[in-house]
C-alpha cells in the first residue's frame, strides 16, 4: 500500500502558512470526505498518510481537533502516531505529539459536529 | 322527568342561560389568568437563568477578552524572535479559559446561544493569531488592527447575547384567546335563542 500526501494548506486555500481554529480543521475533514472519500478510507487503502505541511508555520489544538481527533479517538494514540506522518517543523510536530494527541482523547467540544 | 326538565328551562330559560354565562365567563377568566401567570413565571424563570448566566457576566467576558488582547499586544510588541508556535499554544491557553469561563456555564441557558458564543471567541482568537502572526513575520504594529478586531468582534457578541434574551408572553396568543372568548358569548346568546325555540317547540 502507498503512502499518500495530504496538502492541508492547498486544500483549504490558506492565504498565510498557519493551520488555525477547529472550523478550518473540520473544513479539512469534510474536504476530505467529499474528495477523497474520507480519512478512514484512507486509513483502509493506504500505508501512511503524510500531512505536508512543510511551509505550515503555527498549528494550533482547535484546528488539530478539528481535524484530526476523531481519528485519534477512534485509532487511539499510538495507531494514529503509526498511521499519521505529519511533515512539519519541529515545534508544531512537538506539540502534536506532546499535546494534540493527548487533547484529542479527553476532547468532548461543546459544538462540534466531527 | 324530561318533560318537567324542559318545563323547568321553559320558566326559567333566561336565568339558565345568564347563569350559564356567568359561569363560563369565571371559568374561561381563571383558565386564562392561570395561562398568563404560569407563562409568566416560565419567563421569569428564564429571564433570571439569562440574567445570572448571560447579563451578568458578560461585561466580564468583555473585561477578559480586552485583558488578552492587551497582553498579546504587550507580549508581541516586547519579544523578538517569538517562537510562533509557542505563542498559539499560549493563544490556545487564554481561548480555553474564555471558553470554560463563559461558553459551558451559558450552556444550561441556551446551547444555541452557547454555539453562537464559542463560534465568534474561537474566530476572534484565531484572527488574533493570524495578526500576531502578521506582526511577527513583518515587524508591523498591530495594536490599531488588534483593537479594531476585538471592537468588531465584541459588537457581534453583544448583538446576540441581546438576540439570545427570552421573549415575554406572545401577545398574540392572548389575542386570539380573547376574541374565541368574544365568539363563544356570542354563540352562547345565540344558543340561549334557539334553546327557547327548541323548548316552545316541544311543548306545543
Amino acid at each position: 500500500m502507498e503512502p499518500i500526501k495530504i496538502y492541508p494548506k492547498a486544500l483549504l486555500n490558506l492565504q498565510q502558512p498557519l493551520l488555525l481554529g477547529r472550523p478550518n480543521g473540520e473544513k479539512l475533514t469534510a474536504i476530505i470526505n467529499s474528495k477523497l472519500s474520507g480519512w478512514d478510507y484512507l486509513e483502509k487503502h493506504h500505508d501512511k498518510i503524510i500531512i505536508v505541511c512543510d511551509f505550515i508555520e503555527g498549528m494550533n489544538k482547535s484546528f488539530f481537533l478539528g481535524a484530526f481527533g476523531q481519528r485519534v479517538k477512534i485509532l487511539g494514540a499510538e495507531k494514529f502516531r503509526e498511521k499519521y506522518v505529519f511533515n512539519c517543523i519541529a515545534t508544531i510536530k512537538s506539540d502534536i505529539d506532546n499535546e494534540f494527541i493527548p487533547a484529542s482523547l479527553l476532547d468532548f467540544p461543546i459544538t462540534s459536529t466531527n | 322527568m324530561l318533560k318537567d326538565i324542559l318545563e323547568w328551562l321553559k320558566d326559567n330559560s333566561v336565568y339558565a342561560t345568564i347563569i350559564m354565562q356567568i359561569l363560563l365567563a369565571i371559568m374561561i377568566h381563571f383558565a386564562i389568568y392561570y395561562s398568563r401567570r404560569n407563562n409568566e413565571r416560565k419567563f421569569q424563570e428564564k429571564f433570571n437563568l439569562y440574567k445570572t448566566l448571560v447579563l451578568d457576566r458578560s461585561s466580564q467576558l468583555f473585561i477578559d477578552l480586552y485583558d488578552d488582547f492587551q497582553y498579546f499586544q504587550k507580549f508581541s510588541a516586547n519579544k523578538t524572535n517569538l517562537n510562533y508556535q509557542a505563542v498559539l499554544t499560549e493563544i490556545e491557553g487564554r481561548k480555553e479559559k474564555i471558553f470554560v469561563k463563559f461558553c459551558l456555564p451559558i450552556k444550561l441557558y441556551d446551547g444555541n446561544l452557547c454555539n453562537d458564543l464559542e463560534n465568534a471567541i474561537e474566530s476572534l482568537y484565531t484572527e488574533l493569531a493570524t495578526k500576531l502572526y502578521v506582526y511577527i513575520i513583518s515587524g508591523q504594529n498591530i495594536s490599531y488592527l488588534v483593537n479594531e478586531t476585538l471592537s468588531q468582534s465584541s459588537n457581534r457578541i453583544i448583538e446576540f447575547l441581546k438576540l439570545g434574551a427570552p421573549t415575554s408572553i406572545k401577545r398574540n396568543k392572548l389575542q386570539f384567546i380573547k376574541i374565541k372568548v368574544a365568539i363563544i358569548f356570542k354563540n352562547l346568546n345565540k344558543l340561549g335563542k334557539i334553546l327557547k325555540h327548541l323548548i316552545f317547540v316541544q311543548i306545543t
